[in-house]
């Protein structure tokens, strides 16, 4: 077997055979053979129990921050490494169950426009909903910023049950409403969240549901919660299948004045369907438990496989999903449990997973915003919308229906430079905190420490010894190491640099 | 105070940006006849060479010539001594006696010294300058500084380089305000040369704009090796064999593609070389030799900065100090020997500046402590040799024991700005809050910009293309007003040359040309129309 064939059984089994799902201008994920020097990865969920090897230190730490919500302060950096890994992960599921739920703006009940409407009352109510718009989208910014594991898991979601509000009248009530059937339901089963998605306003529009009736059916929501909500493409399902399912889910229709759902029953097909080779009169409710009861399994994997992808590492290795797999139905398929045995497992703390997932435009404004305390206000928050906006991820406007691609596709040639320079203006403009973060390092007063400690926090993966030194030059700005203090009143440029520099090193892009 | 936050119309010259396409052609105009008038002047003098410069920059980057708006060929760098120059036995007063008084360990014995007058003398170790000097090619400041001196290097520092007053915090860089002033679409519309070059990891705050940096950075040789020879920023080469080192590799290619300018420091060090031998051993010398490599290729950088440490002298400083001054004596001497083989002596003014000077009287280690004010060069065949301002009183010090400043060190600055660069007295002054008076530093000061002079006939229009952005072809349309030869070119955001629609004799009349770009990756990319009367460009989207 030549090295070749090795390398791609290597690949195999450490990754399975779920393909490389980001995208690279098109060009396939180039496979090296660094992979195979590496399958003594841990492939099971068991718990990671600290040792000599892997020692539940500040990097795993932040491993762990990086991963289910932002990388910390100091001060909740501290809190988390007076735990061990398990009470860590608990801490902050338990951090993200306590945070606050997105507020409901005063403005979530009112409707369109009467049908009748004067063009003056039109003009009224689009001046309207662009204020609520720049409302919800200060509410959701917050509620990402703020929320921890929680605004992850809703970006989760929002990627998974994917809408694009400019396809439903960039209607603010409904997008409300699709982002609480989200967060209702983040600490539920997936059964439940699929029920309700289906009926949000939101959904029902963009994918067509609204217009699904008896005489005309249409299969387009059919479709994608097979192919994307479910089981994902081709995986177990057929072009019957969808056609049928469309028929059950018959009947729902958006009233735009309440933003009310209603199920009319002259719309509704009440004839008989087969589905999966089941043959009955299904509605939205039975088709859900049929679909639900005959491919567990595959919804199973297939939800599994995403979040891996999402938390860990955008390729999948099977044992792990099929680990996975196996407590989401334990637990009635909700994802919590799965998470917390993901978050706790020796898998997920090997070193060969620390810093591989390029960060998306939220979590890199996320990560710069918690690590220096940022003060949040309003601003903020629409500063935070604006950024990722430009960078390429737009809330409430993924692309297309399979979301945002993740990963290298965050990345190009004109992003990369955008990046750096927003990065480089946010840094510019946050000199009081960088410099109060940089005196809750353990040795602000020691140049070289300072830059190390600094670089270490902000980076996954450790540099050489002699990269640091350079940072620490950076920080130095060529002045004496000797007289360098932390209170002097020059220190705070010299962080600026430093950070400056940090933020704009290609290592600082990955998660 | 400073007011940089206040939006300043009024120095944002309207055909600066890209966008502009018909106001940017006559802005060009306008700029053209300038340069026609500085040719002529430069005519007379030495360098006949130095006149085609600005034609031979459009050769090489066509889109450069439109977006520069200060003196294409004019070339400032600031040399930084990093640590607390020593300026009275830099600049020595070598028939005070009082400064033997105070230094009877350390202090520069007069024949020792390279005496220049009766009562001035030059550490000897300058003395390789003797030839500068002797063609007055050499102005010596003396008791340079501010009031209220702060005798932190971190404080001092950020003083000198963001010009301000000592109680004022400002986090912006003087020539960082003074360049986005500039190029106030520095980051949306880069031009295709770094307008400021910083070398060495002293990442210094003197470029640092309002909300952004305005200089490149070449934080190492290394760095600068990579850049000139491989065109790429970031090694990717040599990564672990891990998935970490695999998204890394893929990341620094990314970041390489991404690297503004590093197909412009590739390409105007393939064109240029050192013609003289630089010392070695010799940090400032190194990064000096790259800076000449780089006026020399044209790179188009108008501001570079290098910089020296170690000369926080506090002890045995006879022989730190004395080898300090060899390297920044040799290495400025190799430097101006290296440009001047190309006649480029006079285009390049260099400045030294430090974040202070030492305390008259030595201490207890054979050193001097932390002082105030110090002697400043500054050199090139530009610049008019001499000596400014008094020598620094030794008895009248302040309350530290340490000298009272003559010339504030904004006063150099605001000079070079205003008679090096030709920038109106008006700019000079926004950057630095306040006016300052200029010194006679410059031979041939640039007259200020002609602001009102009146503007080309509008002869042609350049249309933004349709669709945009576009996937994969879109129209380009303009229109001539008399028959004149045509040359329509599609650049990246490095400038790169990337196709040539249109290069022929045209009637009048308007045109619509197709440009397809199938075999082009997602990004902007600038078209640009030039004829003998006009110039314009404006950017594209292509998204795939």
């Amino acid at each position: 077997m030549d090295r070749r064939t090795a390398f791609k059984k290597g690949t195999q089994l450490l990754f399975g055979s779920a393909g490389y799902p980001s995208v690279d201008d098109g060009k396939p994920f180039t496979e090296t053979e660094t992979i195979l020097e590496k399958v003594n990865v841990s492939l099971t969920l068991e718990p990671f129990v600290p040792n000599s090897n892997m020692p539940w230190n500040r990097r795993r730490v932040l491993h762990l921050c990086r991963r289910m919500g932002f990388i910390p302060n100091p001060s909740t950096l501290a809190t988390l490494e007076g735990m061990n890994p398990s009470q860590a992960v608990d801490y902050l599921i338990q951090q993200a169950q306590n945070a606050k739920k997105i507020t409901e703006p005063s403005w979530a009940n009112l409707g369109l426009p009467p049908l009748n409407a004067s063009a003056a009352e039109i003009q009224a109510y689009n001046a309207q909903r662009a204020i609520w718009l720049a409302d919800l989208r200060v509410i959701l910014s917050s509620h990402l910023l703020e929320s921890g594991l929680r605004g992850k898991l809703t970006m989760f979601w929002h990627n998974h049950f994917v809408t694009e509000i400019s396809d439903y009248g960039n209607n603010p009530q409904y997008a409300w409403r699709y982002l609480n059937t989200i967060q209702e339901h983040h600490f539920s089963g997936f059964k439940a969240l699929t029920l309700a998605m289906g009926l949000t306003p939101a959904m029902l529009v963009y994918l067509n549901g609204n217009q699904n009736q008896r005489v005309r059916p249409n299969e387009n929501y059919a479709r994608e919660l097979l192919e994307l909500f479910t089981l994902g493409e081709g995986n177990g399902y057929t072009q019957k299948d969808i056609e049928e399912i469309a028929r059950a889910l018959t009947g729902y229709q958006v009233n735009g004045q309440d933003n009310s759902v209603s199920f009319v029953q002259t719309r509704f097909d009440s004839g008989s369907k087969t589905i999966f080779g089941k043959t009955g009169n299904y509605n939205y409710a039975t088709a859900h438990d049929l679909l639900f009861q005959e491919r567990r399994e595959a919804i199973a994997r297939h939800v599994c496989r995403k979040a891996y992808h999402y938390f860990v590492y955008p390729n999948a290795p099977e044992m792990i999903v099929d680990e996975m797999a196996s407590l989401f139905l334990e637990s009635d398929m909700n994802l919590i449990p799965v998470l917390r045995a993901l978050f706790k497992s020796r898998h997920f703390f090997d070193d060969e997973l620390m810093g591989t997932m390029v960060l998306s435009p939220t979590e890199l404004m996320g990560n710069f915003i918690s690590i220096f305390s940022i003060p949040k206000n309003t601003q903020l928050y629409r500063t935070y919308y604006n950024l990722t906006s430009q960078l390429g991820q737009i809330l409430l406007q993924p692309p297309d229906v399979s979301g945002w691609k993740g990963h290298r596709s965050w990345i190009n040639t004109s992003t990369l430079p955008t990046r750096w320079t927003l990065m480089e203006q946010q840094v510019a403009r946050s000199i009081v905190q960088l410099l109060e973060f940089a005196k809750a390092m353990p040795n602000p007063n020691k140049p070289y420490d300072l830059a190390r400690d600094i670089a270490e926090y902000m980076i996954a993966v450790p540099l050489k010894d002699e990269e640091y030194i350079e940072l620490g030059k950076v920080l130095l700005g060529g002045s004496p190491d000797y007289e360098w203090r932390i209170d002097s009143n020059g220190a705070a440029s010299r962080i600026q640099a430093l950070v400056s520099h940090i933020v704009q090193m290609p290592e600082y892009q990955l998660n | 105070m400073c007011q940089h936050d206040k939006p300043k119309p009024s120095t944002i010259r309207p055909g600066e940006a890209l966008e502009h396409g018909q106001e940017h052609g006559q802005d060009h105009a306008r700029w053209s006849r300038r340069d026609f008038l500085m040719t002529g002047a430069l005519a007379a003098g030495a360098s006949f060479l130095i006149g085609n410069t600005p034609v031979r920059a459009m050769g090489a980057h066509p889109l450069l010539s439109m977006l520069r708006s200060i003196e294409t060929d004019r070339v400032l760098v600031l040399i930084q001594l990093n640590g607390g120059n020593d300026g009275l036995n830099t600049v020595i007063p070598i028939s005070n006696d009082i400064y033997y008084q105070r230094r009877p360990s350390i202090a520069i014995a007069k024949n020792a010294a390279w005496q220049l007058n009766p009562e001035l003398g030059l550490h000897p170790n300058l003395k390789v300058l003797e030839r500068m000097w002797g063609d007055g090619h050499m102005n010596i400041l003396r008791n340079v500084g501010y009031p209220d001196p702060n005798l932190s290097h971190f404080r001092a520092t950020d003083i000198w380089v963001s010009g301000s007053d000592a109680n004022v915090v400002e986090n912006t860089g003087w020539l960082g305000r003074f360049l986005d002033m500039e190029y106030p679409n520095y980051i949306s519309t880069p031009p295709p040369a770094p307008v400021a070059v910083q070398i060495g990891t002293n990442q210094s705050l003197l470029f640092q704009g309002p909300s952004n940096g305005m200089s490149m950075n070449i934080s190492s040789t290394a760095l600068f090796e990579r850049l000139a020879s491989q065109g790429k920023a970031f090694e990717t080469e040599g990564l672990p064999s891990t998935i970490w080192g695999q998204e890394m590799t893929w990341l620094r290619s990314m970041a390489n593609q991404s690297y503004t300018y590093a197909g412009a420091i590739q390409k105007a060090n393939s064109k240029a070389r050192n013609e003289v031998s630089y010392p070695t051993n010799n940090g400032l010398s190194t990064n000096l030799s790259i800076v000449a490599k780089l006026i020399k290729g044209q790179l188009g950088a108008r501001i570079y900065m290098v910089s020296i440490g170690g000369f926080d002298t506090h002890a045995n400083q006879i022989n730190v100090h004395g080898n300090l001054m060899t390297q920044l004596g040799n290495a400025v001497k190799s430097f101006y020997e290296d440009l001047e083989k190309q006649g480029l002596a006079d285009k390049v003014t260099a400045m030294t500046f430090s974040e202070f000077g030492r305390r008259v009287n030595e201490n207890g280690s054979n050193g001097t402590d932390h002082g105030t004010s110090a002697p400043m060069f500054v050199f090139g065949a530009g610049v008019k040799g001499g000596v400014t301002g008094a020598a620094p009183s030794l008895s009248n010090l302040d309350a530290n024991g340490n000298l009272r400043f003559e010339i504030d060190y904004r006063q150099v600055y605001a000079t070079l700005m205003s008679d090096w660069f030709g920038v109106p007295k008006g700019i000079a002054d926004d950057v630095f809050g306040k006016s300052f008076s200029t010194l006679n530093l410059v031979q041939q000061p640039v007259s200020t910009r002609l602001g009102d002079e009146p503007s080309v006939p509008d002869t042609f229009v350049l249309r933004q293309n349709y669709p945009n952005p576009f996937n994969p072809s879109t129209v380009i349309s303009y229109t001539l007003h008399r028959t004149e030869p045509v040359l329509l070119r599609v650049f990246d955001t490095n400038g790169r040359l990337v196709r040539t629609l249109v290069d022929q004799q045209q009637h009048a009349g308007t045109y619509e040309i197709t440009f397809d770009a199938f075999d082009l990756a997602s990004g902007v990319y600038i078209y640009s129309l030039e004829s003998s009367s006009f110039r314009a460009s404006k950017k594209m989207t292509l998204l795939k």
